[in-house]
């Protein structure tokens, strides 16, 4: 689904001496189908955003487009209809865990908006192995888990209802880096095979450039920048500006560019790119 | 959720009221609170409601705020007023319709026990909203000290008052992440039958418990790591002192409390 932001502003404790404003008319388009990162500092109001995506909060002037559903600060009857199509892994989302049995509170979003359960539940084992977890876990207490099974299971729970957006909110905040890197392996794989639309929040640059097709930087509640993440990530002087970095492999491609004086092409910057640029470099000298 | 409710907040600010010795300033709630129910007559209302506004009005927080904080409060105010002149049958019958009779007294009461209450949560929610919690704890602490003398563990009971007016916006902040997790799966709080109301609550209930006691628990670890070990010899980083603007405010206070005393009956 196609989601599109129109000048949206929104105030935390509207009308009280607390007021803060955390969106300033945010204006953007998330084109159905693509895989959109949206990085910037704490604070910047990365996490307000992703709570319109599925009018769990309404924005206080302007509108929010999801597919046919619209979000502005009137009331709207459609918000279920509109959570069963978004779906959204909050940060630290194992803290939602409550039910008695892994398999029960994968089920509850499903028994909320009413599916199928008996088809919902022959989908278990294909859900579990796509989130890494062995199929043994579904009778047991989610509590008696490690924190990455949980996570995992907490992740079942939202994928389970095949939303065709899946808003994730720093989802590899606090793992081990092989657990992080299995994650997001985990979302590309759903996200190409669904053909759902993804939205990532990450303070990790690397993710973004690795996996998403546009990236959004958010500075203090304002879009800074939206575009391709090579085309972006070459504006060094701008995201330090605003307290970002740039990936490793642009780091480090730079650094080169710098010392040896060989230029790296974008399609270049990556892993394979720079040691083949190397290599060329390193046989040239040795010819001359 | 918590946007309606005030009771309990602090609003930072430089008020008069603001500066006041928190020691002070619950003595004069306490004894407040005590003489509302011996209000009887006009005058001696009219008496505390212009030391409640009054102060309200030093406070320089705004009028619009309290009032709208005091919402939910709102509807016990009606409620006991509505009671009242259903169930009082004294004095003389005012109105009567399809059997029902209305009271003069009925009113009386009704009023007097509204204005009561009224008054009774305005002058509390007054101390929170320009007292901080850490003060109102120093405060207890040192209001309760003559206590320890019976062996009554008065630095023990205001830690666990610091330790959870601490927690509560914590756990309100918990509860708010926890009931979006939820309502994202679809749970839904705010239609359906009573009884499929009352069962959504579970859902929110057990997560906030599990982090309440894991929290519990890194707070007593993290207590005993820095060698916490209760109230004997410990100083403090802010001392309470009594001031000048404190013996004014007291002054004043116990001249209203002479004028509510003659007019008492």
């Amino acid at each position: 689904m196609d989601i599109t932001f129109k000048e949206v502003d929104y105030i935390y404790q509207y009308n009280t001496p607390f007021e803060h404003q955390a969106l300033h008319n945010l204006s953007f388009h998330i084109p159905s189908g693509s895989f959109t990162a949206i990085i910037g500092h704490t604070g910047s109001g990365k996490s307000t955003l992703i709570q319109h995506l599925n009018g769990l909060i309404k924005p206080i002037q302007g509108e929010v487009t999801i597919g046919e559903f619209t979000l502005s600060s009137e009331k709207n009857h459609q918000v279920k209809d509109l959570r069963k199509h978004v779906g959204v892994v909050f940060q630290y989302p194992e803290h939602q865990l409550f039910e008695e049995t892994v398999k029960k509170d994968i089920l509850f979003g499903p028994k909320n908006f009413g599916f199928d359960l008996d088809r919902k539940e022959d989908e278990l084992a294909d859900v579990l192995n796509n989130v890494g977890l062995p199929v043994d876990v579904l009778d047991r207490s989610p509590f008696e888990l490690s924190g990455g099974q949980m996570r995992r299971v907490a992740i079942a729970g939202v994928i389970v209802l095949e939303p065709s957006v899946l808003v994730l909110d720093e989802p590899t905040a606090g793992l081990d880096p092989l657990g992080r890197s299995q994650m997001l392996k985990l979302f590309s794989h759903l996200h190409q095979s669904r053909q759902q639309t993804t939205v990532l929040v990450t303070h990790h640059m690397e993710d973004a450039l690795a996996y998403a097709d546009q990236v959004i930087v958010m500075n203090q509640g304002k879009v800074e920048m939206i575009g391709e993440p090579k085309e972006l990530f070459k504006k060094k002087e701008r995201l330090r500006d605003i307290g970002l970095d740039i990936p490793e492999v642009f780091e480090c491609a730079n650094y080169i560019e710098n010392k040896l004086g060989v230029s790296v092409n974008e399609c270049q910057s990556n892993m394979e790119g720079i040691s083949q640029v190397l290599v060329d470099f390193v046989k040239a000298g040795a010819r001359s | 959720m918590n946007q309606s409710l005030i009771i309990g907040q602090y609003v930072p600010g430089e008020s008069f009221i603001h500066r006041l010795d928190p020691r002070l300033k619950i003595l004069i709630v306490f004894i407040f609170v005590l003489v509302i129910f011996s209000a009887e007559t006009w005058m001696s209302f009219m008496t505390l409601f212009t030391l409640a506004i009054g102060s309200a009005i030093i406070s320089r927080i705004s009028v619009s705020y309290i009032l709208k904080g005091l919402k939910p409060v709102w509807f016990i105010i009606a409620l006991t007023f509505i009671l009242h002149i259903f169930l009082t049958r004294e004095g003389n019958i005012l109105y009567s319709f399809w059997g029902v009779n209305l009271y003069d007294q009925a009113l009386i009461q009704g009023a007097n026990i509204s204005a009561r209450l009224f008054l009774l949560i305005l002058m509390t929610t007054l101390l929170t909203l320009t007292t901080t919690p850490i003060s109102i704890t120093d405060a207890v602490e040192a209001l309760l000290k003559p206590l320890n003398k019976l062996r009554f563990p008065v630095h023990e009971l205001a830690l666990m008052m610091s330790i959870s007016l601490r927690f509560i916006p914590t756990l309100m902040q918990e509860m708010d992440k926890i009931s979006k997790a939820q309502a994202s799966r679809g749970l839904d709080l705010t239609t359906g039958p009573i009884k499929e109301r009352v069962k959504a609550i579970i859902p929110l209930l057990i997560p906030l418990f599990i982090s309440a006691f894991k929290r519990a628990e890194d707070l007593a670890l993290a207590m005993e790591a820095r060698g916490y070990r209760g109230g004997e010899g410990r100083t403090k980083l802010r001392e309470l002192t009594f001031q000048k603007v404190d013996l004014l405010a007291a002054i004043v206070f116990i001249g209203i409390m002479i004028v509510f005393w003659l007019t008492r009956t």
